[in-house]
């Protein structure tokens, strides 16, 4: 559409602009409006869409986009074979021998950990308690971290075809990684445990006192933190030693007793009744390569009715 | 009528970008640092093409960045969309963009949308601290510094993906002076 009195385009100079010289092209004609009115009447019929189409595309577009993530954490693996393999033999002798021991101590940890489980079992039917909940590691690579001002995530390259759901915990080395919020065919989306709108119950050190954690912002070039809060008043930090926040069965999300952060100081609440702190979180968090999904066991239960219902 | 079809490589170079951001973005969590570098990626469009085109181009850019961010779906399309529309009103005014333009547009809608996405994460709850105002201005500061040399070269690397693919680079929208 041409303007009265203008030639088509022409390769005309750079800086050449007629409405700002010619006073009756000043102001934009009304068919400029028509992108705006076009675009605005576009957006209109997407958000009045039903939400199945909406998450439809958006389910479409996050598989379009999975192979090339998985191929960026494959990228990784290779960068990092070929790293290990400009190792000198002799240190990779010596890796192996360090690895060797800490095998053979793990190996005898998994020895007390299943007399352990054994005993909790004999408990339970002793007693006739429900069961503790009980979860399968399901190992996964982070092939994409994003932990910007406004979330915190990774994508781990594992998904609903390995049995993985929305709202199971992720555990790493350190400790808990987080829970998923998204899950797609070959990914996940997991919400890191420093994330503002992460919310779980714990437990500090032995105190059978269930507290409430969730995550902080950090400022930059610091490590993650988080805060506890509905800290009972008794509850009390000693000296330089901090506290340790570990997960509560009670969450459900979480086997009892895994580390979450650590609390180095406590203070009483305005109104008096909780105590509240900053929690230090493991600054390996933000650097995580490899994770564990806690893919709860659907064994059947041995105590369905609790004691004092029999 | 024919369709320009010069909407689709240039939502192809779009989520390019997107997708480099997300990867220099892995690379910098370590340091709690994050990059924000979306405002180059309708500015080109909204000044060259049609309406029918924009609409395309916005919709395949715009859903493609959602699908990056957990920001409701739609939202960066959203933004997408308003911003192209307004540029597209107001670009007989601006006469031929050159790049010097672009980088100013480009700079201008970082921060619109900077914008947008904290006041997002404001009704999901997220606590104005001190050290979330801190990693915003950071973040904020960065990613603007940083849109300078990215956006002299996604423009330009979107000029070169149009001249590979035999698309005209100069074809302007009619009624463009």
């Amino acid at each position: 559409m041409n303007f009265p009195g203008q030639a088509a385009f022409a390769a005309p100079a750079l800086d050449s602009n007629p409405y700002a010289k010619s006073p009756a092209l000043a102001s934009p004609p009304r068919s400029q409006f028509r992108a705006l009115v076009v675009l605005a009447l576009f957006l209109a019929a997407w958000w009045l869409a039903p939400v199945a189409i909406r998450s439809w595309t958006r389910v479409g577009f996050q598989e379009f986009e999975a192979p090339a993530w998985l191929a960026f954490g494959r990228l990784g693996e290779i960068q990092e074979y070929w790293s290990l393999r400009n190792h000198k033999q002799l240190d990779l002798i010596e890796a192996g021998r360090d690895l060797a021991r800490m095998n053979a101590a793990q190996t005898l940890l998994l020895q007390q950990a299943d007399s352990a489980r054994e005993e909790v079992r004999r408990l339970e039917d002793l007693l006739r308690l429900p069961n503790l909940a009980q979860f399968h590691y399901e190992i996964a690579r982070v092939i994409r971290r994003d932990q910007s001002a406004w979330w915190q995530q990774i994508v781990i390259g594992k998904g609903t075809a390995d049995g993985l759901q929305e709202g199971q915990g992720v555990v790493y080395a350190g400790g808990v990684v987080g829970r998923i919020v998204n899950v797609f065919a070959h990914t996940a989306v997991v919400e890191l445990v420093s994330s503002p709108g992460f919310r779980v119950t714990a437990n500090l050190g032995d105190d059978p006192r269930a507290v409430i954690f969730q995550g902080a912002e950090a400022p930059p070039f610091r490590p993650p933190v988080g805060e506890v809060h509905s800290v009972d008043l008794g509850v009390n930090t000693k000296g330089t030693e901090p506290l340790l926040l570990v997960s509560s069965s009670l969450s459900g999300r979480f086997p009892q007793g895994l580390t979450i952060g650590k609390v180095f100081q406590l203070e009483t609440d305005t109104d008096g009744l909780r105590k509240s702190g900053p929690v230090l979180l493991n600054p390996r968090l933000s650097d995580l390569h490899e994770v564990a999904v806690l893919v709860p066991l659907t064994a059947p239960a041995r105590n369905p009715q609790p004691p004092s219902a029999r | 009528m024919t369709l320009d079809w010069r909407w689709l490589p240039l939502a192809a170079t779009n989520f390019i970008l997107l997708f480099l951001t997300a990867m220099v973005n892995d690379g910098l969590a370590p340091w709690n640092l994050s990059l924000f570098l979306a405002g180059p990626c309708v500015v080109w469009a909204a000044l060259r093409l049609e309406t029918g085109p924009l609409v395309l181009c916005v919709l395949l850019s715009g859903l493609a960045g959602d699908a990056l961010l957990p920001s409701p779906n739609g939202f960066l399309m959203t933004l997408f969309a308003l911003s192209a529309g307004v540029i597209a009103m107001v670009r007989p005014t601006l006469g031929r963009a050159g790049r010097s333009h672009q980088l100013v547009l480009a700079w201008a809608l970082n921060a619109v949308y900077y914008l947008a996405f904290t006041l997002w994460a404001a009704t999901q709850g997220t606590p104005f601290s001190t050290a979330f105002i801190e990693r915003l201005a950071v973040d904020f500061g960065l990613s603007q510094l940083l849109l300078l040399p990215v956006g002299l070269w996604f423009f330009d690397f979107q000029e070169s993906v149009l001249r590979l693919a035999h698309l005209p680079v100069a074809q302007e929208p009619a009624g463009r002076p």
